[in-house]
C-alpha cells in the first residue's frame, strides 16, 4: 500500500466537460476524493480563493482566460492564493516552443493528451516525491526550470568566495 | 550586485509528502494504481466515445460552412480548429487513435492557412472526411492498414509532427 491519496485535494480547470470528466476519473480511481472543477482560468482562481488546493490539472487553450494567463496569475499576482501551488499542464498542444512557453509561465509538470492513466500518475509522484525549488528572477518567478540538479563538487567562486549556507531556505546569488 | 541581477532561491516547506503518507503506507505510490486507472479509463471509453461521435457531427457542419463561404468564414475555420484540437486531444481515449493522429494533422493544417484557396480547403475536407469515415466504420487502435495509407497521404501534403 503506497500514499493515501484520499487526503489530496485537486482542482481540474479545463473548458470540456468531457475531460474533466475523464480525468475525474483517473483521479477517482486512484484514491483522490476531493476533485474541484472549474471552466476556464477566472473560474479556477475563483475556486482557488475558495478553499485549499494541493495540485492543479490545467488545460491550456480555454476562453476567457486561457491556461497560460492562470497559470501566470497564480505565480505573480499579488492576490494569489498559493503561489507556489504545483500545476501540471494538460494540453493537446506539444510543439517544442510552445512547451517552453508553459515552462517560461511558471508550470510545474506538462502532459500531453491525450492522457494516458500512468502519464498523469507519473507527473503527480514526480511532484509528491520531487518537489522543485523556486526560482525568483528578472521576469521569472516559479519552479527551478532545471531538470538536473547535479551538485557542484568545486570551490565556491559565487559571492567573493564565502560558502553557501546550506541551512536557509532561500539562496540569493548572483545571475 | 543590482538588484535585478539577483537570483533568489527559495525552498517552500512541502507538507505534501508527509501529509498522504500517513505512517501506515509502505514509502512510495502503490505500483498497482496505474493499472486500477487504466481499466477507469477503459470503463469510461462509451462515454468519451458518444462525446467523440457528437464532436465529430460538429466538425462535419463546421467544413459545410468553410465550404459553403469559400473559405472566407474566419469563425467557421476558427471553430473548425478548436473541434479538431479537441477530437486530437480526446480521439485516442474513445479508442479512435487514428482520429488522434488526423485531428492533429487537421488543426497543424487549418492553423498554417491565412487564406485557404479551394486546394487548401480540399485538403481540410479529406481531413474531415477520413474522420468522419474512421468514426463510422468503428476502426479502433492505429494498425488498420486503410487508415494508415489515408495518414500517410494526407501527412505528405501536412507533414507529420515533430
Amino acid at each position: 500500500m503506497g500514499y493515501n491519496l484520499s487526503k489530496l485535494r485537486l482542482l481540474v480547470v479545463d473548458d470540456s466537460k468531457n475531460m474533466r470528466m475523464l480525468v475525474k476519473t483517473v483521479l477517482n480511481a486512484l484514491g483522490v476524493q476531493i476533485v474541484r472543477e472549474a471552466g476556464d482560468g477566472e473560474a479556477g482562481l475563483q475556486e482557488l480563493r475558495s478553499g485549499p488546493i494541493d495540485m492543479a490539472i490545467v488545460d491550456w487553450m480555454m476562453e476567457p482566460m486561457d491556461g497560460l494567463e492562470f497559470v501566470r496569475q497564480v505565480r505573480t499576482a499579488e492576490d494569489s492564493p498559493n503561489p507556489f501551488l504545483p500545476i501540471i499542464m494538460m494540453t493537446g498542444h506539444t510543439e517544442r516552443h510552445r512547451i517552453f512557453k508553459a515552462r517560461d509561465a511558471g508550470v510545474t509538470e506538462f502532459l500531453a493528451k491525450p492522457i494516458t492513466a500512468k502519464s498523469l500518475l507519473l507527473r503527480m509522484t514526480n511532484i509528491i516525491e520531487h518537489p522543485r525549488p523556486f526560482v525568483r528572477a528578472k521576469g521569472y518567478f516559479g519552479p527551478d526550470r532545471r531538470r538536473r540538479s547535479e551538485e557542484f563538487k568545486g570551490p565556491e567562486r559565487r559571492g567573493a568566495g564565502k560558502p553557501a549556507d546550506s541551512t536557509s531556505d532561500t539562496k540569493t546569488v548572483q545571475a | 550586485m543590482a538588484d535585478e541581477d539577483k537570483v533568489q532561491i527559495i525552498n517552500p516547506p512541502n507538507t505534501l509528502r508527509s501529509r498522504l503518507d500517513d505512517g501506515k503506507a509502505t514509502k512510495g505510490m502503490d505500483p498497482a494504481l496505474a493499472a486500477i486507472a487504466e481499466k477507469a479509463l477503459e470503463d469510461a471509453k462509451p462515454q468519451v466515445k458518444l462525446h467523440v461521435q457528437g464532436e465529430v457531427g460538429r466538425l462535419q457542419a463546421l467544413m459545410a460552412k468553410v465550404l459553403a463561404s469559400q473559405g472566407k468564414d474566419q469563425a467557421a475555420m476558427k471553430e473548425m480548429f478548436a473541434v479538431s484540437f479537441e477530437l486530437k486531444g480526446q480521439g485516442t481515449s474513445a479508442g479512435f487513435n487514428l482520429i488522434t493522429r488526423f485531428g492533429d494533422s487537421l488543426c497543424r493544417y487549418i492553423e498554417s492557412q491565412k487564406d485557404p484557396g479551394a486546394k487548401e480547403i480540399a485538403i481540410m475536407k479529406a481531413h474531415v472526411d477520413s474522420i468522419a469515415a474512421i468514426m463510422s466504420r468503428g476502426i479502433q487502435g492505429d494498425n488498420n492498414p486503410i487508415g494508415l495509407a489515408i495518414a500517410a497521404e494526407l501527412e505528405k501534403v501536412v507533414g507529420r509532427p515533430t
